[in-house]
C-alpha cells in the first residue's frame, strides 16, 4: 500500500496537476492568488511532470467546502476531500521544495480558488448539456454525481448501474474502463450519503 | 391486475424523473433511453 496524505484531516489544502499544461495552469493560478506552497512534490511520467502542492489550511473558523483542487485534462475539479499519494516511505512522488516559513492560505486566496472551481464547474455543465464529452479527470466525479441523482429515483442497484452505464457511455471520452464497477461503486457511496 | 393508484404514481414520478434528467442532458434521445430503462421495472410493478 502506497503512502498517502489525506488533505482535510491533515489540515491541508492540496493542488494536483497531471500534465505539463496543467502544471502551467496551476502555477499561474497559485501566482494569481499569491499562494506560497508549503510542500511541493513531483512525479515524472511519460505524459510529463505531475505536481502535488500542499498549503496549510486557512486559519480555523473558516468553512472549507473544498480542500482539493485537481487540474486534470484542462479541467479543474474541486473536491471536499481527497488523498494524494506522496513522497514519504517509498511513495511514487519526490520532494521538490519545502518552505518551512510558508503561511497558511489566506481567506482571500481560498475564495479565489473556490470561484475558479465554480466557474470551471459551470463551464463543464454547459459543455455537457451541449453534448461535449467529459474529459478524463472528471468522469468518475460526474458519474458519481449522476449515481447520487439516481439514488433518489430507485433503490435497485442493478438498474442504477445500467442507467449510469448508458449515461457514461454517452458522455465519457474515453469511456470508463470498468463501467459497471464504476457505477456500482459510486452507487454504494451515493447510498451511504457520501 | 393493473393497480390504478400505482400507475398514477409511476406517471407522476416519470414526469419528475424526466425533468431531473434535463439537468444532466439536452440529448432527447439519451433522455428517452434513460427514462425507458428506468420506467420498465416501475411499469411492471404497476401491473402487479
Amino acid at each position: 500500500m502506497e503512502p498517502a496524505v489525506t488533505l482535510r484531516t491533515s489540515g491541508l489544502v492540496g493542488f494536483e496537476a497531471d500534465s505539463a499544461e496543467d502544471v502551467l495552469r496551476l502555477q499561474a493560478a497559485l501566482g494569481e492568488a499569491d499562494v506560497t506552497p508549503w510542500v511541493v512534490e513531483y512525479r515524472d511520467t511519460p505524459e510529463g511532470r505531475r505536481l502535488h502542492v500542499y498549503v496549510r489550511q486557512p486559519l480555523p473558523g473558516l468553512e472549507l467546502p473544498k480542500v482539493s483542487y485537481r487540474f486534470e485534462g484542462g479541467q479543474l475539479i474541486a473536491a471536499a476531500n481527497n488523498y494524494y499519494r506522496c513522497a514519504y516511505d517509498g511513495g511514487p512522488y519526490q520532494l521538490l521544495t519545502v518552505n518551512a516559513d510558508a503561511q497558511p492560505m489566506t481567506a482571500e486566496a481560498y475564495d479565489y480558488f473556490q470561484r475558479l472551481a465554480a466557474t470551471a464547474e459551470r463551464r463543464q455543465r454547459a459543455d455537457l448539456r451541449a453534448g461535449e464529452p467529459l474529459a478524463e479527470g472528471s468522469r468518475r466525479n460526474t458519474v458519481f454525481r449522476f449515481a447520487c441523482f439516481l439514488s433518489r429515483w430507485t433503490d435497485d442497484e442493478e438498474l442504477a448501474a445500467d442507467l449510469a452505464d448508458v449515461y457514461q457511455q454517452a458522455y465519457c471520452d474515453p469511456a470508463h474502463p470498468v463501467p459497471v464497477g464504476c457505477a456500482a461503486g459510486t452507487w454504494g457511496l451515493a447510498r451511504c450519503g457520501v | 391486475m393493473p393497480n390504478p393508484q400505482r400507475r398514477i404514481w409511476v406517471q407522476m414520478n416519470a414526469e419528475s424523473f424526466a425533468q431531473g434528467l434535463g439537468n444532466w442532458t439536452d440529448d432527447a434521445q439519451l433522455a428517452q433511453q434513460l427514462l425507458t430503462l428506468w420506467l420498465q421495472p416501475q411499469v411492471e410493478g404497476a401491473r402487479s
